[in-house]
């Protein structure tokens, strides 16, 4: 096998290389599943509670899509379901990053080329890169696996439930490696990854949701999903999804040893000879360049809303029934209709999932600035400013639009759902839209260290966000005081539609974004490039 | 004003490093000037400096008749600059970038471009990703010498590009030099710097060792002269600034400073000349000595 020669000094490299990313994506993953089970499991504390919700669920067209039906009336088997989308995907995600990042993404930066002319066999990256996510996975499976257990939980069913969210983390590695196969750019090689993964979630939903249940059998979700965790723990679907992995890492070999260094097989499409009048500016550039991240934000984030809008009294009528959650909802959501605090908590919570993209976009020109891609536009008549300038403001026009997304998806359907969408697009617009200045106080974090200390902006902003997130539950489940919460931006913000307008904390975040982007626009003036 | 660039005494610290120490650097208006260093001798930081990428920390710069880092923006009106690795961005196309810089920089010239794209080769329609290096250089190049500026910044421009290109990338330059265009043209292939520039500046260390056409740099260095005579040797050893003296029988071959070749050819002419080859000091010559130092302090370090 010399194709393979050199597998084990590049499976040290990449774990070198990812000695951080690696245990951020699949340890968070596995710390998420162990903290979501852990706090479900006391949410329904009687049986009759249990089995209610379990009926009720289980009855619910949205609710099926998204998750798919509940097994077992059991805390556990009820934490398991929670949990069953989410972690999947997570380490799907997880995994596909992580093989596109080691194998098509190497090869486009030149890299491989450099590693590829020593002794190291043709297959030993890409073999190098799976070997690392399957591990990962597995390692993620014993974490959660321990973790289920010590919560008091069958170890079986522990084991079971683990694997089968390693088992779709490795599909989805498998999938990225003939992804990466297929095209030329890491770009689009992880857009065929996620895609896949996300058809095959998609079977799974139409399959849970319908009368075409037979469908289930053709998504590797449809599979995992039939291990029933706490409710009979079963493991031959194991083989199926051994097989799949099996077939899928076959056929990238096979075209690995076919194509070329840097080829992939879908050809590249070529673009515009010219440019279009438009572009011809530093802001016309910036929107160009954040136009593909954004389209893809506000379409998941309005499909997103407006899958909210079809569940919300479906839901509504589930937090009736649960004391702890008619309590969450009331302290972050306010009184008031008990819809109203359902969007308003929903609102709040995925304000912070939209801050990733705000971040992601103002992080563009630290991304601009070390590809040296910066120091083209900045040769012309381009002031650091008006460069800089044109990024945060497509950065921030961004984040309001993926968040106009979220409310009219819900508004329309929720509207239509009621019958009366002029009364609640308007107010659900508003309660999406109105959190625009507190995400855009973590954006004008990392702006501002961009401006004074580039280096740290990318791991300080996060930094920050993951603190308000964990502030949360600790408040929420962890008994901190509720009074820590007004460090939180997210929490500050008025929360809309359950609870009054506000605009005195809005106009604070005004001013603090404007104090951050200055001062960090400021250091920018001053400091070296590069 | 003549002076295009004018750079004395520049001085930038990256930490402990000191980059540039103490650089000086002419460049006049309308000529064509080699900026010459190996790898690490301060050329790029000097470019950048010169663009107002980074600020120095002592001395004076003027370009254009302004301050670089604080008339950066003006400037840039007026100059066009090709990084020695070009990256592009992956979802633009060549042609794309062309207009773009072409048009932040007020405006390209549409026949220009299309002739420059013919060309160089260049397919406008290709995604920045999906270019080779010299493809992406060939990109910047296009955007600069269509464009309609006073002054080309090149730093290395040609790495990556095959001897066909090389020769396509030496016409155009000729032709920004006819159009009275000033170029800085930071290099390592010495061919071109000979074949193109009219003044040249070795650094070494982040300081200037040598500036001032090919002709006076040669006139400083020595001449290889080869000489067969019909008459008696002269005695050339005393005659001043010759060395490395060989004689056999009525073949001469000698090394001669630029002060003393007109002495040495009168002794050589008194004498009856059948033939003579004199050979002026390529630049290569000259770049090795001032690098000589270096040379020998490394084979010292190796040898230790």
């Amino acid at each position: 096998m010399t194709t393979l020669t050199g597998t084990g000094g590049l499976v040290r490299l990449i774990v070198r290389r990812d000695r951080v990313r690696l245990p951020a994506w699949f340890g968070l993953a596995a710390l998420f599943a162990i903290g979501v089970l852990a706090s479900v499991q006391g949410t329904y504390p009687t049986e009759a509670a249990r089995l209610e919700f379990l009926s009720t669920t289980n009855g619910n067209p949205a609710q099926l899509m998204m998750i798919g039906p509940i097994f077992d009336p059991s805390a556990a088997g009820i934490g398991a379901w929670r949990i069953r989308g989410q972690v999947a995907l997570l380490l799907s995600l997880a995994s596909l990053l992580l093989i596109v990042r080691h194998t098509r993404a190497e090869e486009e930066s030149g890299r491989s080329e450099l590693l590829g002319s020593t002794v190291v066999g043709r297959h030993a990256a890409l073999a190098a890169a799976l070997l690392v996510a399957f591990a990962a996975n597995l390692g993620a499976a014993v974490l959660m696996t321990l973790g289920f257990a010590a919560q008091g939980l069958p170890i079986g069913g522990s084991l079971t439930l683990a694997l089968s969210f390693a088992a779709a983390g490795c599909v989805a590695a498998a999938l990225a490696a003939l992804a990466a196969q297929l095209t030329a750019s890491s770009r689009a090689a992880i857009g065929l990854a996620a895609a896949g993964v996300g058809v095959c979630y998609a079977i799974r939903a139409i399959a849970d949701a319908g009368e075409t249940s037979w469908l289930r059998w053709l998504s590797p979700f449809g599979w995992t999903q039939e291990m029933r965790p706490f409710a009979g723990d079963q493991w031959w679907p194991l083989a199926l999804v051994a097989g799949l992995v099996a077939l899928l890492v076959a056929a990238a070999y096979a075209i690995s040893a076919r194509r070329d260094l840097g080829a992939g097989i879908l050809p590249a499409r070529l673009g515009p000879a010219t440019a279009a009048p438009r572009l011809r500016s530093a802001l016309a550039l910036a929107w160009r360049l954040h136009r593909g991240l954004l389209i893809a934000w506000a379409v998941a984030v309005t499909a997103f809303g407006a899958v909210l809008g079809t569940t919300a009294d479906a839901i509504t009528d589930q937090v009736d029934d649960s004391q702890a959650l008619r309590d969450l909802m009331a302290q972050i959501g306010g009184g008031g209709r008990p819809v109203d605090s359902f969007f308003a908590l929903i609102i709040y919570l995925l304000s912070q999932v939209v801050t990733i993209y705000a971040i992601q976009a103002t992080l563009r020109l630290r991304a601009e600035e070390l590809s040296t891609r910066a120091d083209t536009v900045l040769s012309g008549p381009v002031s650091r400013l008006r460069w800089a300038g044109g990024h945060l403001f497509v950065a921030a026009a961004g984040t309001v639009i993926v968040l106009a997304g979220l409310g009219l998806g819900m508004g329309l359907i929720y509207g239509l759902a009621t019958g009366d969408v002029g009364a609640e697009l308007p107010r659900l617009l508003a309660a999406a839209v109105v959190r625009a200045p507190s995400i855009l106080v973590l954006a004008a974090i990392a702006a501002a260290l961009y401006g004074i200390a580039p280096r740290f902006a990318a791991p300080a902003a996060y930094a920050v966000l993951g603190l308000c997130f964990l502030l949360e539950f600790a408040v929420a489940y962890g008994g901190a005081s509720e009074s820590l919460m007004w460090i939180s931006p997210f929490a500050q913000t008025p929360a809309l539609p359950s609870a009054e307008f506000a605009v005195v904390p809005l106009l604070w975040f005004v001013v603090v974004v404007a104090g951050l982007v200055t001062a960090g626009m400021a250091g920018l003036r001053r400091r070296d490039l590069g | 004003m003549t002076n295009t660039i004018s750079v004395s005494g520049l001085v930038k610290t990256f930490g402990q490093t000191r980059a540039l120490d103490g650089l000086d650097l002419t460049v006049l208006t309308g000529e064509v000037h080699g900026f010459l260093g190996p790898n690490g001798a301060g050329k790029s930081t000097t470019i950048r400096v010169l663009l107002g990428q980074l600020r120095a920390d002592s001395g004076q710069a003027r370009l254009l008749g302004g301050d670089p880092w604080a008339d950066a923006t003006e400037l840039h009106r007026r100059l066009a600059y090709v990084p020695g690795d070009v990256t592009l961005w992956p979802n633009l196309t060549g042609g794309e970038v062309i207009d773009l810089l072409g048009r932040m920089r007020g405006g390209i010239d549409q026949r220009r471009k299309a002739d420059l794209l013919d060309r160089f080769e260049l397919d406008p329609r290709k995604k920045g990703g999906t270019y080779s290096k010299g493809n992406r250089q060939k990109v910047a190049l296009v955007a600069a010498f269509a464009s309609n500026v006073e002054l080309l910044v090149l730093d290395e421009p040609t790495s990556g590009l095959d001897p066909l290109m090389e020769a396509v990338f030496q016409e155009c330059v000729a032709d920004e030099r006819r159009r009275g265009r000033t170029v800085l043209l930071s290099s390592h292939i010495l061919s071109e710097v000979e074949a193109l520039c009219d003044r040249v500046s070795i650094i070494r260390r982040g300081r200037t060792v040598e500036s001032g056409t090919l002709a006076e740099m040669r006139r400083l260095t020595r001449t290889t002269v080869t000489a067969e005579l019909t008459g008696a040797m002269p005695r050339l050893g005393d005659v001043p600034g010759v060395r490395v003296l060989e004689v056999d029988g009525r073949r001469v071959r000698c090394q001669v400073d630029g002060d003393g070749l007109a002495e040495l050819m009168r002794e050589l002419a008194a004498a009856g000349v059948q033939s003579l080859v004199s050979q002026p000091p390529t630049l290569e010559e000259m770049f090795l000595r001032h690098y000589g130092d270096d040379l020998r302090a490394e084979q010292e370090v190796a040898a230790r």
